[in-house]
């Protein structure tokens, strides 16, 4: 007897094999499924939809390539510094819809990073939250890149850059909505402007989001303040 | 599994009357399409998703018991009998009251709040 959700593998293509632990969450409903991995920089790595009976993946990865190099296509929540081990995210804790993850910086920087997910009515949310803790302000920027493959129900054009409608968000400041046949990108920041490019690569879609538009000037966090990124993919 | 009422307000859904669900046993029901677990846990009633964070089971459909507790070596104590639900699939065990897993504190069962209003039993989603 199966369980009420649905019959999907235990992990992602390229992960059968693999000994490291992914964290699974599903909907509810049995309409989507994605996979994270704590111990290489908190990564989504894999998100599928149920389509007329089959299982589309929208998001995948795979192990070789991110073993290979930290910054390669995958759903990089925090880049590390070069050089430094992605294993300090840690893995906090999970229900079957929801997982979440903490990262610590090593040394004297007072700042405090958790990434949540979730799967609700086949959206896949993912939030990132940094905190300071510090008496003086700290300068940190968030980052998300996700590959989307390009799937003819999902995204079906294979232009360089997606245009933008860029609207005020009452709660975070900013909101980027990218609307694509099949697929419904939502962004929300706080409090400057956010930035996302959709980039084709090869037979995928690169997402990169950050937080703010100016690379070489990240934004200030002031002592016991925070920002947030929430992105919210729909692909059904 | 039964179908419950409407909701008599929005993500307020009657599930059961209390008298239905006595301690230590379960009932099954839909909501929102979502299959729920309503158990009455020593007077206390807990909702949770009938699906097991390990491998997707109907964990709901499991015993509901008690475990070892802490104790000297050598000396075996048993207690908090009905608080404790094993899934039919593998045998892993959550704390119904506090929803996480015995073995894996991390791991947890969806839990969703209840209310009971007069004898109904409400489970909010």
């Amino acid at each position: 007897m199966r369980g009420p959700v649905f019959d999907m593998p235990a992990s992602p293509s390229g992960w059968e094999e693999s000994s490291t632990q992914l964290a699974r969450i599903i909907d509810p409903l049995g309409e989507a499924m994605a996979w994270f991995a704590s111990e290489f920089g908190g990564r989504c790595d894999g998100y599928a939809v149920r389509r007329a009976g089959d299982h589309a993946r929208v998001r995948h990865a795979w192990r070789d390539i991110i073993v290979g190099s930290m910054s390669m296509p995958s759903a990089v929540i925090r880049e590390d510094d070069a050089g430094t081990p992605p294993s300090r995210w840690r893995f906090v804790e999970r229900d079957p819809a929801s997982c979440t993850m903490d990262w610590m910086p090593q040394g004297p920087q007072a700042e405090y990073w958790r990434m949540t997910a979730s799967i609700n009515d086949a959206q896949l949310s993912l939030a990132i939250r940094v905190e300071s803790s510090g008496a003086t302000p700290i300068q940190t920027d968030i980052r998300l890149r996700l590959v989307l493959a390009s799937l003819p129900d999902v995204i079906r054009s294979r232009s360089s850059v997606l245009s933008q409608d860029v609207e005020m968000c009452r709660d975070y400041g900013m909101t980027v909505r990218e609307q694509q046949a099949g697929i419904d990108l939502i962004v929300k920041s706080s409090p400057d402007t956010s930035t996302v490019l959709i980039e084709p690569v090869g037979n995928e879609f690169v997402c990169t989001i950050t937080d703010h538009q100016a690379q070489d000037a990240p934004p200030v966090i002031r002592p016991d303040g925070f920002r947030y990124l929430s992105v919210q993919i729909n692909a059904r | 599994m039964t179908e419950p009422s409407k909701p008599s307000k929005a993500g307020r859904w009657p599930v059961a009357r209390t008298a239905d669900i006595a301690p230590g046993e379960c009932r099954i029901v839909e909501v929102k399409r979502h299959s729920v677990g309503v158990f009455n846990v020593n007077g206390e009633f807990v909702a949770v998703l009938n699906v097991c964070p390990h491998e997707l089971a109907p964990v709901c459909r499991g015993p509901v018991g008690g475990t070892t507790l802490p104790s000297p070596p050598g000396e075996y104590r048993w207690g908090r009998d009905g608080e404790i639900l094993s899934c039919p699939w593998h045998g892993w065990e959550f704390d119904l009251l506090a929803g996480n897993s015995l073995t894996d504190p991390r791991v947890r069962v969806r839990r969703y709040p209840t209310e009971v209003d007069d004898d109904t039993i409400f489970v909010v989603l």
